[in-house]
C-alpha cells in the first residue's frame, strides 16, 4: 500500500487542502483522500505533488515495508 | 448549497418517482392526480431559476441543465473519477443481481399485485441512485 508524508508537508508549507489542490489542479477532495490513503494519485499527480514540496518522489511517498522517505 | 441540493438524489428522484404516482393515480383515479404533472413543471421552473443563479454566482463552478450525461459522471479530477469508478461497479453489480431478480418477481407477483412493473421500476431507479450516492459521498466526508 501507498503511504505519504502530504498531510505533514501540507502543514509544514502552510496550505490548506484547498491551497494544494489549486497548486495541482485537483479538488480539496482528492488532496483529503489522498492524505489519508484512500486514494492512490497517478504517477503524474504524486510528481506533481512532489515538485510543489520541492521534494524528489520518494521522499513524499512510499510502498508499505519500506523505510521513510526522510531519514534525517 | 445550490448545487448541493440540485444534485442529490432526492432531487434527481423527484420527478420520475412523481410520473410512477401520476400513472397510477391515474388509472385509480385517485383526485387530485393530475396535480402532480403542474407541480413538475413548477418543479423544473424553479430548477431553472436556481441553477441559474448558482452559474452567475460561481462562474467557475457552473451546473448545467440540459446534458445527456448524468451529473454522477461529470468527474472533476482524477480522485473523484476513481469514486466514480467504485460507485458505477457497485450500481452494476447491483443491477447484474436486481434485474434478473426484479423480472422473476413480475413473472411470479406481476398478476397479483397492481402496478407491479411500476413500482418495480421505481424502486430499481431508487435504489441504483441511492447506491450511486452513499458511495460517492465517502469521497465528501470530512476528517
Amino acid at each position: 500500500m501507498l503511504h505519504n508524508r502530504v498531510k505533514e508537508l501540507r502543514a509544514r508549507f502552510d496550505y490548506s487542502q484547498s491551497d494544494l489542490g489549486d497548486l495541482i489542479g485537483v479538488t480539496r477532495q482528492t488532496i483529503g483522500l489522498i492524505e489519508k490513503s484512500n486514494y492512490q494519485p497517478s504517477v503524474t499527480l504524486a510528481l506533481k505533488i512532489a515538485k510543489v514540496f520541492r521534494l524528489p518522489l520518494e521522499e513524499v511517498f512510499w510502498l508499505e515495508g519500506e523505510e521513510e522517505g526522510e531519514k534525517k | 448549497m445550490i448545487k448541493k441540493v440540485m444534485e442529490s438524489p432526492l432531487a434527481i428522484m423527484v420527478i420520475p418517482l412523481s410520473l410512477g404516482a401520476a400513472y397510477i393515480g391515474v388509472q385509480e383515479r385517485w383526485p387530485y392526480v393530475m396535480i402532480i404533472p403542474f407541480i413538475n413543471v413548477l418543479i423544473v421552473l424553479l430548477s431553472i431559476i436556481l441553477v441559474t443563479i448558482h452559474n452567475k454566482r460561481f462562474p467557475k463552478d457552473t451546473m448545467r441543465l440540459w446534458t445527456l450525461i448524468p451529473y454522477e459522471l461529470r468527474e472533476e479530477d482524477e480522485g473523484m473519477q476513481y469514486y466514480t469508478y467504485r460507485a458505477t461497479r457497485k450500481v452494476y453489480i447491483f443491477f447484474a443481481l436486481a434485474l434478473p431478480f426484479s423480472l422473476l418477481l413480475y413473472v411470479i407477483f406481476g398478476n397479483l399485485i397492481k402496478y407491479s412493473d411500476v413500482i418495480l421500476l421505481c424502486l430499481l431507479y431508487t435504489a441504483q441512485l441511492l447506491i450511486f450516492w452513499l458511495e460517492i459521498r465517502k469521497a465528501y466526508v470530512e476528517d
